[in-house]
């Protein structure tokens, strides 16, 4: 797992920037190797991170291997996707004019020229209608949220790795007790078995918000925005099947988990099969 | 294989994966909606329940693979279909949700209440999917309102309650006396008396009356004059958009085809005299001949769908140009090719080990099985 969280680690410097850069509450680019913040409280107004413990060097390690190479930070990526959506809105109304019939080989040869761009000037239909004619502050509103915001992934990406490294020691103590094969554990190792139970469902939310929230405003990375791919379902539409469905669950998780007590309570001697210890035990 | 050919291919085998679902789920939907209605007693719940146990999750399967097969061969038409008929897909998928727990939970506890709760639970997650899948249809073959923006994103502008019309309502009638009537023939085959005397009655009954639907499904459709037809001209193998052909509605277009093919009212004539077989088979209680019937008239049924339909896929009846056909409502060349290729080598496999699941479960339960095996099984 640890292994393929650092290809992972690798795999998104080099292709989802943003996306590293806000777990990593990396504002501004440093010079090469980057350090790591290994905890700190990321603040969306002043840009930086308060009380942050760094590792030097670790950053630039992971994300590049390397330590010539540098790791980009968020107010630069704000810059690089400034230039991308001011493309992408030429690239919008030159779309329109070839849509609408004017296919002169100058409108083609610019419409290539900045076709790559074209889901950046999407992003401004968010904001307006008509992203042709954009005002300056909804160009800045869409720089501004081109990419997501870092505290939320910071933190969720940290309670992901930390319920890894948990649920590591627990079951390396565990290998440790039972490769000593004394009948009794310990009863906090026991606990902490027990306890541990919920870490993967916590590990697999906390790490599944990092990959979906981490990729926002896109649907599919640099083409279509979320809210241009999302669907015309009406807000009341969404809201029945979200209480249905959290409904339903809620019952079947009460009658799982009643059944699960019950069962475990009469033991497998319950069913008479003449196998287990105590078979003359309880009745049904 | 040029991209017509593939896009063919793939509107044959999203034919073959809805008709394998139909035959296989559809048997053990049909039990389960039998439940309440041939099982007198608990013991006899656990036979009928039991008999379609081993198999019907593998069955279900079918119907995940069609939805797949569907994102991927023709994602508009999931994406329309799935938005626009959003609240019928959460009923359906509500009433899937209750049969797992439906077959694990029921025979856990000694408790008459309880597991009378879960028959009902089964009969509902059993009996509502075949009804809504029937309604879908019938709504297709009359067209459901929607249209693309500029950016091709998609509008639908019906509702869950326009979706319940009469038309359809009787399509999904007849979809569900045919999984009734595969259930009943299929528990001919695993079950002894009375049940499958009681099976064989509800066959009778639910293949003749499925015959007679689907035959008055049909004077509605010409008499409506439900259809739309192409106007302009595709090129079958080029990338077209759903958005720049021409559409019109056209009375008696669902069939022109059978008028330029004449070979294709084999399909109607099937769905037809197969149900009749069915229920003729019935009553002489020949149980695995009248189970292939049921299947052949199931065949029948969605091949006359399918065919009266061709080349269209979603129709729409708000903007006719924007319906969705075959020849522009596909994935790439490049995936449907990818798709095919793993689609010979898998579907073959798949098909051998749920067979092989059959041949090593086949044989009647009866009240001895279910008395001597009670804590092993359903």
């Amino acid at each position: 797992m640890i292994v393929l969280g650092d290809e992972s680690g690798y795999e998104l410097g080099d292709v989802q920037k943003v996306k590293l850069a806000a777990i990593e509450a990396e504002w501004k680019t440093h010079p090469a190797p980057a350090d790591f913040t290994l905890f700190g409280l990321p603040n969306e107004e002043t840009q930086t991170t308060d009380y942050a413990v760094k590792i030097p060097g670790a950053m630039g390690l992971i994300a590049t291997r390397s330590l010539d190479k540098e790791v980009m930070g968020l107010a630069e990526l704000k810059e690089l996707h400034r230039a991308r959506i001011l493309n992408g809105q030429l690239a919008y109304g030159l779309l329109k004019k070839l849509r609408a019939g004017e296919k002169t080989p100058e409108n083609i040869a610019a419409f290539d020229l900045v076709k790559n761009d074209l889901g950046y000037g999407l992003l401004l239909m968010a904001y307006t209608e008509d992203p042709v004619n954009a005002t300056p502050e909804q160009i800045e509103q869409a720089v501004q949220n081109s990419i997501p915001k870092v505290a939320p992934l910071f933190w969720s990406f940290r309670i992901m790795v930390a319920a890894g490294f948990i649920m590591l020691l627990v079951f390396a103590l565990s290998f440790y007790h039972s490769a000593k094969r004394t009948p009794e554990k310990p009863r906090w190792l026991l606990k902490a078995a027990i306890f541990s139970l919920p870490l993967p469902w916590i590990a697999c939310e906390a790490g599944w918000f990092v990959a979906e929230y981490g990729r926002q405003p896109w649907a599919v990375g640099e083409i279509l925005p979320t809210h241009m791919a999302a669907s015309q379902l009406t807000a009341g539409e969404i809201w029945i099947s979200l209480l249905a469905i959290t409904a339903l669950y809620t019952v079947f998780l009460i009658i799982e988990v009643w059944l699960m007590q019950h069962f475990a309570r009469k033991g497998p001697a319950s069913i008479h099969t003449g196998k287990y210890h105590g078979e003359q035990a309880r009745e049904v | 294989m040029d991209y017509e050919f593939l896009r063919f291919v793939w509107w044959l085998l999203v034919g073959v994966l809805l008709i394998g679902f139909a035959v296989t789920d559809g048997f053990d939907m049909g039990v389960g909606a039998l439940l309440k209605v041939i099982g007198r007693d608990d013991t006899e719940r656990r036979i009928l329940i039991n008999a379609v146990a081993p198999h019907w999750d593998g069955n279900q399967v079918w119907l995940i693979t069609a939805g797949g097969a569907l994102f991927a061969a023709w994602p508009p038409v999931y994406a329309t279909a799935f938005s626009g008929f959003y609240l019928a897909m959460m009923l359906t998928l509500a009433a899937l949700f209750l049969r797992p727990i439906g077959f694990d939970y029921r025979s856990k506890l000694d408790n008459a209440k309880w597991r009378s709760n879960w028959d009902w639970a089964l009969t509902a997650g059993s009996a509502i999917p075949p009804i809504i899948f029937g309604v879908a249809f019938g709504n297709l073959l009359q067209g459901v309102p929607f249209h693309f923006d500029d950016l091709l994103r998609i509008y639908y502008t019906g509702s869950f309650w326009a979706l319940l019309n009469p038309f359809a309502l009787l399509v999904g009638v007849l979809s569900l006396l045919m999984f009734i009537n595969q259930g009943a023939c299929y528990l001919q085959m695993k079950t002894e008396a009375p049940l499958r005397q009681r099976a064989q009655a509800v066959s009778m009954i639910c293949a003749t009356l499925a015959a007679l639907l689907f035959v008055i499904a049909g004077v509605w459709l010409a008499a409506a004059g439900m259809g739309y037809k192409v106007t302009s001209v595709i090129d079958s193998n080029a990338i077209n958009s759903a958005v720049t052909k021409t559409v019109e509605h056209n009375s008696g277009a669902w069939f022109s085809n059978y008028e330029s093919y004449p070979l294709l009212w084999i399909f109607p004539v099937l769905g037809v005299a197969a149900f009749l077989l069915s229920a003729f088979f019935s009553k002489l209680a020949k149980g695995w001949q009248s189970f292939v019937a049921s299947s052949l008239a199931i065949t029948g049924v969605i091949m006359t769908a399918g065919v009266s339909m061709f080349p269209f896929i979603l129709p729409s009846s708000s903007m006719p140009n924007h319906s969705l056909t075959m020849w522009d409502a596909t994935s790439s060349e490049l995936t449907l090719k990818i798709m095919f290729v793993v689609a010979c080598i898998f579907v073959p496999i798949v098909l051998g080990y749920t067979l092989w699941c059959y041949w090593k479960m086949w044989g009647r339960l009866n009240r001895n099985s279910i008395s001597s095996n009670s804590h092993s099984l359903y």
